[in-house]
């Protein structure tokens, strides 16, 4: 049964981290592209910057939908699947995913709405302050959603009851949990990375088809494939930081105290100490990740050095070699996803509450029944939305907002 | 402060059901709409998104002040509470899909138009189901275990179901005589309706003053439904009368649809879920309130911005309800 709420939470979440990485990263090019083009002097210049906010704003839009969509279904998962998480930990783990929904994913739709609908009717200086907003608020989101995590990898800020309820006694601890910081930063640069290259790999499709548009894809070029090789740059750094509070979940990759704590754990909680190990593929992904990240940032840096002189653009090869990179950097998301969630097993807190302990009073049946539905509903949502994506992508700059008559500036 | 934050969820959920009730009301009529269904979608515009978010703040709201009732009443309500997540994620989806598939100008059904229909159906269907659900209670255990959905698709939930499908499609088909395209259309299907939704509310009620279980859960408190029936009829008579006022007879039947929510989270409290089986394993409201930290927490952060949304969202209705997008306007933005 625990196996079944997992699989399912598992594909929700997985799904959701894929694409609200993109649209993180893309929403913070697309407010660098709409305040330049918000304080660009040249006539020419500003419109095309314009045009690039909103052919790039329309695939972060499409993009959208599934984060929106799958986040929703996980904010009911916690309750339907999980009620053991929100009944003994809810009060603690609770705080951080309600200032998430309160504070930041509910202004955002706010914003981005108003921001959609908001082309050729607002005042343009208030028009760029909205998407500062809507991207303001997805980082919001994405640190109360970092502190809610943090709490599920080294529980702290908290007594337990009488009721054997925990209890939140102290919310800076909370803020201050070492498995925070870099864990977002590292979330966040990556991200980056993400959204540079899809940007860099689309602008070289249409380049290496030779593309009217020439000077729309290079620009967007140079910004996507620099910005993900700086963040590239700080994914590795935040990366190794991580090393450093690596003790506070000895058994998540293989170290000096993990038998140790393994046995303190079937000792305190029962079972063989085994059962306290995750499974193998932690350790393998893990490797796998820091393989697949210097080996982009290697080829990253090499390629944002040919962009001197648009030498990158001249040579066809090495515009099909951005492309084929593009998958790269969301394999070592899905990776690092792994090794930080996969690791936390068998605990949904760790040391605290186990995944077994937390899973809701349901059966198998239901279950299984609400499993298929649930992938067959957001697997057929995510292929469409690629679809949709990779179709709007190709179809290259045109009227995303407005009657084509209307596109102005 | 446990009342405050109570007050509050039922706030959020009655904005919930009065905006995003709109949505879904505008969603039901797609299918009567054949031509301009893009006009029907846009007039909801900027609002669609803001309208939906109620429910997510309302349920961070749930989980972050009542930790203690998310899972237990999540879970005595699986398969209804299941149904209406996937299909909030799939309206939200369909929506922000639909119209990537054609041009700026094109006006045509697409497959997507029935995921919006079908979707906003098992949404309202499903939220009043929960409700009714809720009157009568469910056979939870001390444990917290439910025994079966039995009942769960009982009548009176099915007629509460049907009841607030009705109320959101007049809802919606007010709101499109006002913003739609087609709004003679619109103000036509709205006289259609309102009989029906009126009616429903009614017969609903009444049923429920009767059913056995409901009045030994609400039993003492049933002039409280008494007087939201007199509300709820009070104001679908003035929507329909003014209905050539569009913005104030969607306004009057916004708030209709409002009601139901909140007639029953009063009739039950300070009981959130009763337990048919054993009293005293009924969920109260202080049995699943946070500790006083995590309230303090959220009374210190949460609640001033929730007085910034509100801002901002008022100041979206300002900008953008002015200005009515269809044929006549034909600048506007047509993304849906």
């Amino acid at each position: 049964m625990v196996n079944l709420a997992r699989m399912q939470f598992a594909l929700t979440a997985g799904l959701h981290f894929l694409f609200v990485a993109l649209t993180l990263g893309l929403v913070t090019l697309m407010v660098i592209l709409q305040t330049r083009a918000l304080l660009a002097r040249d006539p020419q210049r500003k419109a095309q910057l314009y045009r690039m906010t909103r052919f790039w704003g329309q695939l972060y839009v499409i993009n959208y939908a599934v984060g929106i969509a799958t986040g929703l279904v996980m904010e009911f998962q916690f309750g339907l699947n999980w009620s053991g998480l929100s009944r003994v930990t809810g009060d603690v783990f609770g705080a951080p995913l309600a200032m998430e929904t309160l504070i930041a994913f509910f202004l955002e739709s706010t914003l981005l709405g108003m921001w959609i609908f908001g082309w050729g009717r607002i005042n343009r200086v208030v028009h760029t302050l909205l998407l500062w907003g809507v991207a303001i608020t997805a980082y919001l989101s994405a640190f109360w959603v970092m502190v809610a995590n943090s709490f599920l990898q080294n529980p702290v800020g908290y007594t337990q009851d009488a009721g054997g309820r925990y209890r939140l006694t102290d919310f800076g601890a909370l803020l201050g949990n070492p498995n925070l910081g870099f864990a977002l930063a590292h979330t966040v640069t990556a991200s980056l990375v993400i959204g540079g290259l899809v940007m860099a790999g689309i602008s070289c499709w249409h380049l290496f088809r030779r593309t009217t548009e020439f000077d729309f894809f290079v620009r967007s070029l140079r910004l996507g494939l620099l910005t993900a090789t700086i963040a590239s740059t700080l994914v590795i750094g935040f990366g190794f930081a991580q090393f450093s509070y690596l003790d506070n979940q000895p058994t998540k990759l293989q170290g000096a105290t993990t038998t140790a704590t393994a046995q303190e754990f079937a000792r305190r909680f029962g079972g063989a100490p085994g059962d306290y190990l995750p499974p193998g593929g932690v350790q393998v992904s893990y490797g796998f990740m820091i393989l697949v990240g210097f080996g982009l940032w290697s080829v990253l840096i090499g390629l944002s050095a040919l962009l001197a002189g648009n030498l990158i653009v001249k040579a066809r090869p090495l515009l099909a070699a951005v492309i084929a990179l593009v998958p790269l950097p969301f394999l070592a998301v899905l990776l690092g996803w792994i090794v930080r969630e996969m690791g936390r097993q068998p605990w949904a807190v760790y040391g605290l509450l186990r995944t077994k302990d937390a899973v809701s009073n349901q059966s198998s049946g239901v279950l299984t029944a609400s499993l298929i539905a649930a992938t067959a509903l957001l697997g057929g949502l995510a292929i469409l939305d690629w679809f949709l994506l990779t179709r709007a992508a190709r179809r290259g700059p045109g009227d995303e907002f407005l009657p084509a008559a209307e596109v102005k500036a | 402060m446990t009342t405050l934050w109570y007050l509050l969820l039922g706030l959020l959920n009655a904005f919930y059901f009065a905006l995003a009730g709109t949505d879904y009301g505008v969603g039901m009529l797609l299918p009567t709409v054949r031509t301009g269904r893009r006009d029907a979608l846009n007039a909801l515009g900027p609002f669609f998104l803001a309208n939906q978010v109620w429910v997510v703040a309302a349920v961070g709201v749930l989980f972050g002040a009542f930790p203690g009732l998310e899972g237990e009443l999540f879970s005595a309500l699986y398969p209804l509470v299941f149904a209406v997540a996937l299909a909030l994620a799939a309206v939200m989806a369909a929506v922000l899909l639909r119209s990537r598939q054609l041009g700026a100008a094109e006006d045509r059904p697409v497959g997507l138009d029935r995921v919006i229909v079908a979707a906003s159906v098992v949404i309202v269907m499903g939220w009043g189901m929960v409700l009714g659900n809720l009157l009568i209670g469910r056979p939870l255990a001390a444990d917290g275990s439910v025994a079966g959905p039995g009942g769960m698709f009982g009548w009176f939930p099915l007629l509460a179901g049907a009841t607030l499908t009705a109320l959101c499609a007049y809802n919606g088909a007010v709101f499109l005589a006002w913003r739609g395209g087609d709004r003679a259309g619109a103000t036509g299907r709205a006289k259609e309706l309102w009989p029906v939704a009126t009616a429903a509310v009614i017969f609903t009620t009444v049923a429920g003053l009767f059913a056995d279980g409901i009045r030994d859960n609400a039993g003492p408190k049933a002039p409280i439904a008494v007087a939201g029936l007199i509300g709820m009829v009070g104001l679908l008579a003035v929507s329909r009368l003014v209905v050539y006022r569009p913005l104030a007879s969607w306004l009057l039947s916004a708030v209709a649809a409002a009601l139901p929510v909140l007639i029953v989270g009063l009739l039950l409290y300070p009981n959130v879920l009763v337990s048919t089986v054993d009293p005293a394993a009924s969920l109260t409201v202080t049995d699943g309130v946070a500790g006083g930290h995590t309230l303090r927490l959220l009374n210190s952060v949460a609640l001033p911005w929730l007085v910034v949304v509100l801002l901002v969202q008022a100041a979206s209705w300002m900008i953008f309800g002015r200005a009515r997008p269809g044929p006549d306007r034909a600048q506007a933005v047509r993304y849906w």
